[in-house]
């Protein structure tokens, strides 16, 4: 169950961050990659990666929130760290 | 973004670099020991070649322990504890507490036996002061690596307060790094920049900040508070709230002792305690260890240690009388009854070894504790290529290489000394295992003394420790008789190997790359 909740929990921040990523207006520009077309909604990108931890703590899930408060960082680490080359061809 | 002064901005560079230079390779050393101990257990059941039975507590213990009770002399029937070693094999300790000749505190002391599960019969049998008991070899390869961590394998105090320093260390680093990086928010997806080696050095750096910055200050002060909270806290409360008397200190916090009865009475035994332990009516799990006070006494109590049950974050502690087995309920971590103050010492621990929710919650912690590893790295590289025309600190360039690189060259040759040794001369298991630990840091120097500092360098250490990574499975298969794959051990260390292997080759390749791109250039300009 933890486990479940936990997963469910970072694969929003996950797609959260993914969004911020290849949507994100520097690394387009220092990639020298055409900027982002359409509105940029980062304050929603943003909601969805964070409100899993507050979403775990109201609901007394505290095993599957510090889960998540140590392997969100991790993954958003990993999707920051991919070089723009990975999503050029867009 | 935090603004700063040109003139504070210069000294909190200062501040940052120079605590990296001068801790960060021992920084480097505890952190890669703790993010590597957070799979101990798994690793002291790997050594061994696995071991078939992990419900030793559940198993039958009372018959031997009744025996050893009456082989052991009485004044160490005041406690005993029980619990399962990583190599499977149940410790019992029966001890009283006593000064030392030379007087101080009271410590253990008493007669440890190791006892075989499957059959009950005693490995060994030490007795002595608990600090002065010879490791046990079955377990050794788990406690070098906790040891290691927690007090960097030397004497305590010492040890403590350098670990719980290096703790302080990085807490400093952190929130030093976090004022100087003024572009946190800006830069948070920002990949590394490639065509400059500095500029591709600094973003690496600040990006694992960013990234682990809360995981650095978490780990950084709950280790300061383990490390200080018994060796430094406890002497300053006790001297300043209970004139000096560390034992009434003590007393206080975990709670005071119910009043002693001396009157004779049998011991109910542990079977009946751990059955009814496992029910949902008390913790609902096995004990992973379980405490015996006043043996065969009528105020005889068991209190029975539990991992976080599913989906819980604490650790739990049950009470039962030791006389009628009668339960008396759960225990919290200090004090007699729940309080905030216990809540947060047991949080401290959850956040500080991630053991809170099995597998998963072991990776993640393992990934936050090799993240900050990668921090203390990458900010001692950016420091030295930006002074790399100095001779010195192209060699402390080699040094974080061999540092990085080497001490876990150097556990894989502990380990295997470890393996070489426990079948066939287990008496010498420490010996081996430690000269195998120095082997490893002294060949990890003279290549980083011998080699030019750089990727050449780099690539060495990363084409050895593959090698070592790839070696351990097939020694441990080799020289024990666990099936392959024991907790999955044997394919990671295989598949780590493979990686550092690729990673040197790649490293070799991304540098003909440059060197070509630099041709080309010079070329191209004439």
């Amino acid at each position: 169950m933890v486990e479940w909740l936990a997963s469910a929990a970072l694969l929003m921040s996950l797609v959260g961050f993914s969004y911020l990523k290849f949507t994100d207006p520097r690394t387009r520009r220092v990639a020298r990659l055409p900027a982002f077309t359409g509105s940029r909604r980062a304050g929603l990108a943003w909601g969805l990666a964070l409100l899993p931890g507050p979403v775990l703590l109201m609901t007394g899930q505290g095993a599957a929130f510090v889960i998540w408060l140590g392997g969100a960082p991790m993954l958003g680490w990993c999707i920051a760290a991919l070089p723009p080359v990975a999503y050029r061809s867009k | 973004m935090i603004r700063v002064s040109k003139s504070a901005t210069g000294r909190l560079i200062d501040i940052h670099g120079w605590t990296a230079v001068l801790f960060g390779l021992a920084l480097y050393v505890v952190v890669l020991t703790g993010a590597l101990a957070v799979f101990s257990h798994e690793i002291g059941a790997w050594s061994v070649g696995g071991h078939g039975i992990d419900d030793a507590l559940a198993g039958p213990l009372d018959h031997r322990l009744s025996e050893l009770t009456r082989e052991v002399p009485e004044k160490y029937h005041e406690e005993l504890t029980v619990s399962q070693n990583a190599a499977g094999y149940l410790v019992a300790f029966f001890h009283t507490h006593e000064a030392q000749a030379g007087g101080g505190l009271p410590e253990d002391v008493g007669v440890r036996f190791v006892i075989d599960p499957a059959n009950m019969q005693v490995v060994s049998r030490e007795e002595g002061f608990a600090d002065d008991l010879p490791d046990v070899s079955s377990s050794f390869l788990h406690d070098f690596l906790v040891d290691l961590h927690v007090r960097l394998y030397t004497p305590d105090p010492v040890g403590l307060y350098l670990t719980g320093l290096l703790g302080l260390i990085l807490l400093v680093s952190a929130v030093s790094g976090f004022i100087l990086h003024r572009h946190l928010i800006m830069d948070m997806f920002l990949s590394p920049r490639q065509k400059l080696r500095e500029l591709r050095a600094r973003d690496r750096h600040t990006l694992a900040g960013t990234w682990s910055l809360l995981f650095a200050v978490i780990v950084a002060f709950t280790g300061a508070f383990f490390s200080f909270a018994t060796t430094l806290g406890l002497p300053v409360i006790a001297m300043t709230a209970f004139e000096g008397d560390q034992q009434k200190a003590i007393e206080v916090v975990i709670g005071v002792p119910e009043e002693e009865d001396p009157t004779p009475a049998s011991f109910i035994g542990l079977e009946p305690v751990i059955r009814h332990v496992q029910t949902s009516e008390a913790a609902g799990s096995l004990p992973v260890f379980v405490l015996v006070e006043h043996m065969g006494r009528a105020d005889a109590r068991i209190t029975t240690f539990h991992d976080p049950s599913d989906g819980a974050l604490f650790t739990g502690s049950h009470v039962y009388s030791g006389v009628d087995g009668s339960y008396r309920g759960e225990k919290p971590a200090l004090g007699k009854s729940p309080s905030l103050g216990s809540d947060l010492v047991s949080l401290m621990g959850v956040l500080h070894f991630g053991l809170f929710a099995g597998f998963m919650s072991k990776v993640i912690w393992l990934a936050l504790g090799l993240a900050t590893c990668y921090l203390t790295y990458s900010g001692l590289n950016l420091w030295c290529i930006r002074r790399e025309k100095s001779t010195g600190w192209r060699l402390m360039s080699r040094l974080n290489d061999a540092t990085a690189y080497g001490t876990a060259f150097a556990l894989t040759v502990a380990s295997a000394g470890f393996l070489l040794s426990y079948g066939r001369v287990p008496e010498k298991v420490v010996a081996w295992t430690l000269n195998g630990f120095v082997s490893g840091v002294i060949v990890s120097l003279v290549l980083a003394l011998l080699l030019p500092s750089g990727w050449r360098t780099q690539q060495m250490f990363q084409r050895v420790l593959g090698l070592s990574l790839i070696a351990l499975p097939v020694l441990r298969l080799a020289m024990s008789p666990g099936p392959f794959a024991v907790h999955g051990l044997d394919l990671t260390l295989l598949i780590s190997g493979l990686l550092s292997l690729i990673a040197a080759r790649r490293s070799g390749a991304d540098r003909l790359r440059a060197t070509e791109r630099v041709i080309r250039q010079e070329v191209r300009h004439g």
